[in-house]
């Protein structure tokens, strides 16, 4: 008919894109992040990324510092959940080494680094409610958050940055009244929960927002190098610590949720479900803890045989992994830190092909991911 | 889509090997493999690496669909660049390692294989200077561009020194 | 002022009919100007979160009358928050250039006070002070909130020392 044919004429014409740039400071670009979009109206046609804004070469540091010095900057590469990055590394140079780490300890490190990642995404809750236009979630989800960051201070000592897993268990006992605290908290939390995904979930305007937005499909996941709940929620149930268990995770029993359709509501739902997890684990690992030592006689310059390992955990986005080469001395020869968000940016392109440009925001805003990590 | 469930999978890194060495064998590439730390390495020519990883990803036995990372590294005589693969329907977990010359670093790039190995070839090909030949879109990716040093070589030494701060004398 | 009405604070019962109040237009308008200070939200790294857990309900900044705006023509304050680079440098001296007159700089934690963990690379800039004049010096890693609030009330005695009027 009459719309038929002018349809088909628009498309032969010849077409002249704009190119609109998302700078590098951006209200909601999760961290320092530029890319410059290719438009043809409304919808996009490709993306040049541009990183590098965060990069303070840790790598070729780790090559002057031994073993023990460079753990704080482990800290601050995933800056949301540090913990997690700090037993990753230190689990890795005590299979390298040979360590047992004492049972107390490996229950101390479970718990610590569960509550970590509650408060890593209560960020991503307050963060997309920011990205598809709503202010609330932000204070809610930083109110709930305060609560278990309080909990660490008491046991870690710190509120974003930490330093307390060390080499070979954890740097300090668990504080008298930290245990009456945590039953307060396991009690409260679930039913805000409840409230938070009462405000979302069955929303009419964020599911119109989410729903359908950003696919990806699982073979195209798998060929990107996506892992974490970016993966799960294009429906691949795996999970690193069920699949390589660690630190006595084989002893707690928890599911791990995933998604049918891999858009972006799903991987809202595959973190709002984690959460419930998480809070599961902590009441199992809190029931009795096993008494003992906290800690193993280690050599004040620790020096690893000859040899080569990769060894990776699941961090709160994804697989954090390191490979380190060392050549039996007090420094490591290399150290190679692999983090998730470096792959996961590096699909933007793939993922935004015929996007709108106000879904662009919402897209990346799912992929939840920290500048600190891709640039290194 | 459906929900494919690998939570129960446990791959034992032991019996793959034979399987391994066998088809390698077949197309004729030389690989020589062992066990350490609980998986499996490999050590390859450069010339091959292409080959090794199609082998690796497409047999239906094997499915090694996943790309962990790429490490580079710079010894006194050679580079060393490791790929580290992993299998999810399988539970299976690869490191293949293929040694470059000093003189001329080139090695084919893989991005035909796995896509998402674009990026850790760009910041190989901006640290250590090796050229990744067949690559797409070879730019610099961390650094600013107008370096002529390669960080990560071991003849690049950072000099830092610790400057005294000498008060100008004015007081205002 | 009746008992029983809402309180005006400093001037409740001060004055027993209708009266003048004579003030020099500089504290007039400094003590304007301190009590409603717009920050831009230029979080880079880590204690971008601590900022904004310092804006958020917990730790509230806007009873101070701070309120984040994201375009730098409609800001006051910039809080720097993470290390600066050498690619990032640039940007930041033009963020700073475009804001408007009076304009102030608080630099929040030891990486934009001297470079902080990462001092020795290739790639940092030791402290952001060496590319644009710095007001107020937050320490921490990252400073906690109540440091934050010390050093954002700060502002007011270096905000007292302008003067609009005389030239």
């Amino acid at each position: 008919m009459l719309t038929e044919e002018f349809e088909k004429t628009v498309e032969d014409l010849p077409k002249d894109y704009m190119e609109v740039n998302f700078g590098p400071h951006h209200p909601s670009t999760h961290g320092v992040f530029r890319f410059i979009a290719r438009v043809d109206g409304e919808r996009i046609v490709g993306i040049d990324p541009v990183i590098g804004y965060l990069h303070r070469g840790v790598e070729k540091m780790a090559e002057r510092k031994t073993y023990i010095q460079f753990k704080p900057l482990v800290d601050r590469l995933d800056y949301t959940g540090a913990l997690l990055n700090e037993l990753c590394y230190c689990q890795a140079l005590e299979k390298m080494a040979e360590i047992e780490v004492p049972e107390r300890a490996q229950a101390i490190r479970v718990i610590s680094a569960e509550l970590n990642r509650i408060c890593a995404h209560l960020i991503f809750y307050g963060a997309i409610g920011l990205e598809a236009g709503a202010f609330t979630p932000f204070l809610f989800s930083f109110a709930e958050r305060e609560k278990a960051l309080q909990l660490l201070e008491m046991l870690a000592g710190g509120r974003l940055t930490f330093n307390y897993i060390t080499i070979g268990g954890v740097r300090k006992d668990i504080p008298n009244g930290f245990k009456s605290e945590l039953e307060k908290f396991l009690s409260i939390f679930p039913k805000r929960l409840k409230v938070f995904e009462d405000l979302f979930t069955g929303n009419e305007i964020f599911k119109s927002r989410t729903q359908g937005i950003g696919v990806i499909k699982m073979e195209d996941a798998f060929d990107w190098a996506m892992s974490g709940p970016t993966l799960r929620g294009s429906g691949a149930r795996f999970d690193i610590r069920k699949a390589e268990p660690y630190s006595g995770y084989e002893k707690y029993d928890f599911d791990i949720p995933a998604g049918e359709n891999g858009d972006v509501y799903d991987r809202y739902l595959v973190r709002m479900a984690e959460m419930r997890q998480s809070l599961r684990i902590i009441e199992q690992a809190a029931e009795d803890i096993p008494s003992g030592d906290i800690q193993v006689k280690v050599p004040k310059v620790l020096k690893l045989p000859e040899g080569e390992i990769y060894y990776r955990n699941e961090g709160t986005k994804g697989e954090i992994g390191f490979y380190i080469i060392s050549d039996g001395g007090k420094t490591p020869y290399r150290m190679k830190i692999r983090t998730p968000s470096f792959s996961h940016l590096s699909a933007l392109g793939f993922v935004l092909k015929g996007a709108y440009i106000a879904d662009a925001i919402v897209i990346l805003g799912s992929f939840d991911t920290v500048m600190g990590s891709v640039d290194r | 889509m459906e929900i494919i469930d690998y939570t129960n999978i446990r791959g034992d890194n032991q019996k793959v090997l034979g399987v391994i060495a066998e088809k390698t064998k077949k197309i004729g590439i030389i690989a020589k493999l062992e066990l350490v730390y609980d998986q499996i390495n490999a050590a390859a020519e450069a010339r091959d690496i292409v080959a090794f990883c199609m082998l690796l990803k497409e047999d239906k036995d094997l499915s090694f669909e996943y790309i962990r990372s790429i490490t580079g590294s710079d010894f006194e005589d050679r580079y060393e660049i490791v790929y580290s693969l992993y299998s999810f329907a399988n539970g299976w977990s690869v490191n293949i390692k293929v040694k470059i010359n000093h003189d001329r670093p080139e090695v084919d790039s893989i991005v035909g294989v796995y896509k998402g190995a674009n990026w850790f070839e760009r910041e190989i090909w901006e640290m250590l200077g090796i050229d990744i030949k067949g690559h797409p879109d070879l730019r610099p990716l961390l650094l600013v561009g107008d370096e002529d040093f390669h960080p990560l070589r071991k003849s690049f030494e950072i000099k830092w020194e610790e400057k005294e701060y000498i008060p100008t004398g004015k007081f205002e | 002022m009746e008992k029983g009405n809402t309180e005006v604070g400093y001037l409740e019962g001060r004055f027993k009919e209708q009266n003048i109040i004579t003030l020099s237009y500089n504290k007039l308008m400094n003590a304007a100007r301190s009590r409603s200070v717009w920050y831009l939200t230029f979080g880079i790294a880590c204690c971008a979160i601590e900022m904004m857990a310092t804006g958020a309900s917990h730790y509230d900044l806007d009873r101070f009358g701070m309120f984040f705006r994201a375009s730098p023509r409609q800001a006051d304050l910039i809080i720097i928050s993470g290390w600066i680079t050498r690619k990032y440098a640039p940007v930041v001296k033009r963020i700073y250039e475009q804001m408007a007159e009076p304009k102030y700089v608080v630099a929040m934690g030891t990486c934009a006070i001297s470079g902080g963990h990462c001092y020795d690379s290739y790639n940092i800039i030791q402290g952001v002070d060496k590319v644009i004049p710095v007001d107020v010096y937050v320490q921490g890693c990252p400073p906690r909130p109540e440091a934050l609030y010390k050093g954002l009330l700060e502002m007011k005695k270096v905000i007292n020392r302008d003067t609009i009027v005389v030239k």
